[in-house]
């Protein structure tokens, strides 16, 4: 291999190498993004899940107005599944006007 | 094959395949650009609801703090309608009657149909999971209005009744008087239904809180209200 051809193989190898750099950067900016996007999704998930929480129990009489075990019962199910309540609450469903 | 057919061929394969690209490019255009927010309207009216949370009314005490009217949260399982297409029906019947023992003719059935009423906590979670996919069974809460058992503090205290828009107000006695301050103000909820009507739990999301009624706190102690007379003079409002 004489020099000439060193020099040609030298710079190749560097362009791929800056190709790969650049593939790399390129993915890690990608993921970067990608890892912010669900975070911030998730975010918005539990803040929604605390508003769930928070009007469920607003809902059902607190622990000084009822003892009575249905009660205390349903306030644990507002604990761990509020959906399930608002599903129930529910009414006049129709289509969304404004979001 | 010759040269010149061969040519031929590959200019109509790539003259097929930029017709085709083309119009996807059209379409995407029109989807994308033009007609995105009439289709985004049309997807939210299909997919998103806005549906009411009920305020809990205001709570009726006594002088002494004894509780003489207020609400309790009830829930029943109720059958809304049967599935449009015949094998969720079958599908339906089948889990109604593992689950519920329930078995009855669909060509009888009377629409809403209460399953079963007064619903426990862990029947709300165990049906809710079983009925998943069949939104034609709803798990269905309200709240009872429950009044002190003396039919003298009862006519006091007065009646509750739904109004045109299916909201609960006081139609005679305290009931009545303070429909204002016990009614509050209902709720607002959005949320998404999948592809079989069942909600999206993960899109659900509170837009406005209920304000719960005001509780009431009469002057008079429960002896002085269960006599038939005087009537009260009066009623002060708790902040």
């Amino acid at each position: 291999m004489n020099e000439k051809e060193k020099i040609r193989l030298s710079a190749s190898a560097r362009l791929l190498f800056a190709v790969l750099l650049a593939a790399a950067g390129a993915l890690l900016v990608g993921a970067s993004r990608l890892g912010d996007s669900m975070a911030t999704r998730q975010a918005e998930q539990a803040r929604a899940r605390d508003l769930w929480h928070a009007t469920v129990r607003g809902l059902l009489p607190g622990r000084q107005e009822s003892g009575d075990s249905a009660d205390r019962e349903l306030r644990k199910l507002a604990g761990s599944h509020p959906e399930y309540l608002l599903q129930a609450l529910h009414q006049n469903p129709r289509p969304e006007t404004h979001h | 094959m010759t040269a010149a057919a061969y040519k031929i061929r590959t200019v109509v394969i790539l003259g097929l395949l930029a017709v085709w690209s083309g119009a996807a490019a059209v379409k995407l255009y029109t989807y994308t650009v033009r007609d995105r927010d009439r289709l985004r309207e049309r997807a939210r009216a299909i997919a998103w609801r806005e549906a009411v949370i009920p305020a809990r009314r205001g709570t009726i005490r006594d002088q002494a703090g004894t509780v003489l009217a207020q609400d309790v949260f009830r829930c029943d399982l109720v059958l809304e309608s049967l599935p449009k297409s015949p094998n969720r029906t079958a599908v339906l019947l089948r889990r109604l009657s593992e689950t519920l023992n329930w078995d009855a003719d669909p060509a009888q059935l009377i629409f809403p149909v209460t399953l079963k009423a007064d619903l426990s906590a862990e029947e709300i979670q165990q049906y809710n999971r079983v009925f998943r996919r069949f939104p034609e069974v709803r798990v269905a809460g309200r709240f009872e209005r429950q009044c002190h058992p003396d039919p003298a503090i009862g006519a006091l205290i007065g009646k509750i009744a739904l109004n045109d828009r299916g909201e609960r107000v006081g139609v005679s006695g305290l009931e009545q008087k303070n429909d204002l301050t016990l009614s509050g103000k209902p709720g607002k909820i959005v949320f998404m239904f999948d592809r079989n009507g069942s909600w999206v739990y993960e899109t659900l999301r509170v837009v406005r809180q209920p304000e719960n009624g005001q509780d009431m706190t009469l002057e008079q102690p429960l002896t002085e209200l269960t006599a038939p007379l005087p009537m009260p003079s009066g009623e002060r409002e708790e902040t």
